[in-house]
C-alpha cells in the first residue's frame, strides 16, 4: 500500500494527538468487525473461515488422526500458508514458528486417548487475503476452530497398555474437544500511542509494532516487537510496552467471549 | 455485543440451500430443454420461449443464454458458442442497433470523457506519470497538461522533465479530468484548472465505482467545515474545507472575498487579492504550493474526527450498495450523530441501520429512484 507524504503526515498526526483519532474512529482498544463461519468444512473434524471487514481471509481445518504417544510425543502440527506468498517466505515462516511455540502452551491431556495412543491435530491455515500482519486473525481462525473441533468417542478401555488392543470408536458419536487456544494480539506504535489491531494504512505511519500472546487471562511469551513498515519505523518509550500488556490484559477476555459464543 | 470486537457468526456448511437450490434449477431447466428440443425438432418455427431475447431489465448471470438468433452481432460481456449467445458477465443486457452486448453491474471503472476522478501516481516515466485511476489501464497524465509551478501558462521545459519528481512522485493523490481516451481505451488526463491537483489535509476513501452517480458537480462543501471530492472512479477524498472551498459555493461577482493569503485547496494564491477567487482563470499564479507535501497546520482533532465520521458514513453506504451523492452524505451525517463514537458506525449492524434509514427517508419523501 502506497500513501502520499500528505496522506502520511494526517494519519501520523491523528494517531499521534491526545486522544489518537484512527481513521476508522475506533477506539484504541477496538478491533475491526469479524464475520465466522464455522464448521464448514465437511471433510475435517473442525473448522473455521473469517473475514475481517478490511477484507482479510483466513481459513483453518483441523483435522485428528491417531498415534502412538510414547513414540511420537508432537500432537500439534500446524501448516500456515499465505496466498501470494512462498512457503519460505520470511512471513510465512516466522508465523509458523510463532504458532508452534504458542501451541505448546495447549494442554495436551485433552488429546489423550489411552495409556498408548492419544489424537494428533493436524491443523492447516490458509491466509486468502491480508492487508496488514495476519497473525491475530490466524489466531482467532485457530481459535474458533479448535472450538468448533468434535472428535469421534471412544468406546474401547482407557488402560490398553496390559491388554493389547487398538482404540474403538462409537459409529457417530462425537466429542467436543475442550482445549483453550492463545490468542495473539498485534499492536501498532505512533509516537506514544499504543492501539490493537491496526489497519493497513495504520500500519504504514506506525512507528513501532508489537505482537502479545494471551490465554486462559494472562499473558505469554512470545511478545516480540515487529517493524509494520520499512519507512517510518523508530525506537519507542519501552513503557509502551507494559501499556500494550496492559490493554491487552484488559480486553483480551472480552474477545475470547466474543469468539466462545458464535 | 461487546464494544471492543463485534463478531458475526454464520453457519454455512460450504453453502449446501444454495447448492441444492441450484440442483432443483437444474433439473427443471434440463426438462425445459429436453421439452424445447422435442418442440424444436417437429417444428423450427415455433420455439418463442428462446426465439425471444432477455429484456433490458433482467438481470443475466454469467452462463446463462441471451438468445439463440444468429442475427445479433456479439458485443462486450457476451461469448458465442454453437449459435447461441450467452452472458460472460452478471449484469443487464443492452442493444443498439444489432449489436447485443452485456453490461456488467460491478466493473473496473470505465473512463469517459469530462469526468472527475481522484487518481494515484503510480509512474514517473518519460514526459508523462501513469495513474492508477481503478480502471483497466492506468491513465496518462503527460507533463504538458499540468500546470507548472511560477507559470501564467509558461511552456513546459527540459528541466520541468527532469524534476517530474518533484512536481508528483509515486503515491501521490491527485484530482483530474479525463480530457481525452486513447485508442485502447486508457484516459488522458489534465490538471489545467485550479480546481485540479494535488490532494492535501485529508484522508482517502475507496468505495466500487458503481455508486458514484456523474453529475455536475462532484466536489461538495460539507456541514463540519469538511469538503469532499467524489471521483466518479470510486475514489473518494474528504479534507477540510478551505477558501478555495468555500469560493467556489458562492455567487458570482460577490466580494466577500477576504484579502491576503486566500489559498486554494491547491495551495493557489490570488495575485490579487482584492479580485474574486476564480478557479478557472490560470492568470493567478500557481506557485511551488501546488506541489507541497505539507499539511495544513489548523486541522484541528475536530475536524479529524468529523472527516473519519464522513468516511466511515461513506463506507456504510458502499456496504449497503447505495449510490453516494451530497444528499444522502449530508442525511446520514445530521443522523449518525446519534451514535456518540464514531468507531460504533462501523459495525455491520450500525451500516445496515443507516442503509436501511436512508432507503426508507427518501420512500417517505418520495424522491427514491
Amino acid at each position: 500500500m502506497t500513501l502520499s507524504v500528505a496522506e502520511k503526515s494526517y494519519l501520523y498526526d491523528a494517531l499521534a494527538s491526545t486522544p489518537s483519532i484512527r481513521p476508522d474512529g475506533r477506539y484504541p482498544y477496538q478491533f475491526m468487525p469479524i464475520e465466522i463461519y464455522t464448521d464448514f468444512l465437511p471433510s475435517s473434524n473442525g473448522s473455521s473461515r473469517i473475514i475481517a471487514s478490511d477484507g482479510s481471509e483466513c481459513i483453518v481445518s483441523v483435522k485428528a488422526k491417531v498415534v502412538d504417544h510414547t513414540s511420537d510425543d508432537d500432537l500439534l502440527h500446524i501448516e500456515i500458508d499465505i496466498a501470494g506468498e512462498r512457503d519460505d517466505a520470511l512471513i510465512t515462516e516466522s508465523c509458523t514458528s510463532l504458532f508452534n511455540k504458542l501451541l505448546k502452551n495447549i494442554d495436551m491431556k485433552k488429546l489423550q486417548l489411552t495409556k498408548k495412543y492419544s489424537f494428533k491435530l493436524f491443523i492447516d491455515v490458509l491466509v486468502i487475503s491480508s492487508n496488514s500482519n495476519p497473525v491475530s486473525l490466524i489466531s482467532f481462525g485457530i481459535y474458533s476452530s479448535l472450538n468448533s473441533t468434535s472428535l469421534p468417542k471412544l468406546v474401547s478401555n482407557f488402560d490398553d497398555l496390559e491388554v493389547e488392543e487398538l482404540p474403538m470408536f462409537h459409529d457417530y458419536d462425537l466429542v467436543k474437544l475442550e482445549v483453550v487456544p492463545p490468542l495473539v494480539f498485534v499492536l501498532g506504535i505512533v509516537k506514544n500511542n499504543i492501539f490493537i489491531d491496526p489497519a493497513a494504512s495504520e500500519c504504514e505511519v506506525a512507528n513501532n509494532g508489537l505482537i502479545i500472546s494471551w490465554t486462559n487471562g494472562k499473558i505469554i511469551a512470545p511478545i516480540r516487537t515487529l517493524a509494520l513498515n520499512d519507512t517510518n519505523t523508530k525506537g519507542f518509550n519501552p513503557n509502551l510496552i507494559q501499556e500494550g500488556i496492559k490493554l491487552v490484559e484488559k480486553y483480551a477476555s472480552d474477545i475470547a467471549s466474543a469468539l466462545q459464543n458464535i | 455485543m461487546s464494544e471492543v470486537i463485534s463478531v458475526v457468526a454464520r453457519n454455512g456448511a460450504f453453502q449446501k440451500n444454495m447448492i441444492t437450490e441450484s440442483f432443483e434449477s437444474d433439473n427443471s431447466d434440463n426438462s425445459d430443454n429436453e421439452d424445447y428440443n422435442m418442440s424444436g425438432s417437429d417444428d423450427d418455427e415455433e420455439k418463442p420461449a428462446t426465439r425471444q431475447i432477455a429484456s433490458d431489465s433482467d438481470i443475466m448471470t454469467p452462463g446463462e443464454l441471451i438468445t439463440d438468433d444468429p442475427v445479433w452481432m456479439r458485443g462486450h460481456g457476451t461469448y458465442f458458442l454453437e449459435n447461441k449467445t450467452y452472458s460472460s458477465v452478471a449484469g443487464t443486457v443492452s442493444k443498439v442497433n444489432k449489436l447485443l452486448s452485456v453490461i456488467p453491474l460491478k466493473s473496473r471503472y470505465a473512463p469517459e470523457t469530462g469526468d472527475h476522478v481522484v487518481g494515484r501516481i503510480a509512474e514517473v516515466s518519460n514526459k508523462r506519470w501513469k495513474v492508477d485511476i481503478g480502471g483497466k489501464q492506468h491513465a496518462i497524465l503527460m507533463l504538458g497538461s499540468v500546470n507548472l509551478p511560477g507559470g501564467i501558462l509558461r511552456r513546459k521545459s527540459e528541466s520541468d522533465e527532469l524534476q517530474m519528481r518533484s512536481f508528483l512522485k509515486e503515491g501521490d493523490l491527485l484530482n483530474a479530468e479525463v480530457q481525452s481516451l486513447f485508442q485502447d481505451g486508457a484516459a488522458s488526463l489534465h490538471t489545467r484548472s485550479l480546481k485540479y491537483g494535488k490532494l492535501r489535509n485529508g484522508m482517502f476513501v475507496e468505495v466500487p465505482n458503481s455508486l458514484i452517480v456523474r453529475s455536475k458537480n462532484h466536489t461538495h462543501n460539507l456541514p463540519g467545515n469538511i469538503t469532499v471530492v467524489l471521483g466518479v472512479n470510486g475514489y473518494i477524498w474528504l479534507r477540510m474545507t478551505s477558501k478555495m472551498d468555500l469560493a467556489r459555493d458562492m455567487p458570482p461577482g460577490g466580494s466577500t472575498q477576504t484579502s491576503g493569503g486566500s489559498m486554494g485547496p491547491t495551495g493557489a494564491v490570488s495575485l490579487n487579492p482584492n479580485s474574486n477567487i476564480s478557479i478557472t482563470r490560470l492568470e493567478e499564479e500557481s506557485s511551488w504550493k501546488i506541489y507541497s507535501d505539507e499539511n495544513d497546520p489548523n486541522i484541528t482533532n475536530a475536524i479529524k474526527q468529523t472527516i473519519s465520521r464522513y468516511a466511515n458514513i461513506i463506507k456504510a453506504l458502499a456496504f449497503c450498495e447505495i449510490g453516494i451523492t451530497q444528499e444522502r452524505i449530508v442525511i446520514r451525517y445530521e443522523a449518525s450523530m446519534a451514535y456518540n463514537d464514531i468507531g460504533s458506525l462501523i459495525q455491520r449492524d450500525n451500516m445496515e441501520n443507516i442503509g436501511q434509514e436512508v432507503l426508507n427517508a427518501e420512500k417517505m419523501r418520495g424522491s427514491a429512484a
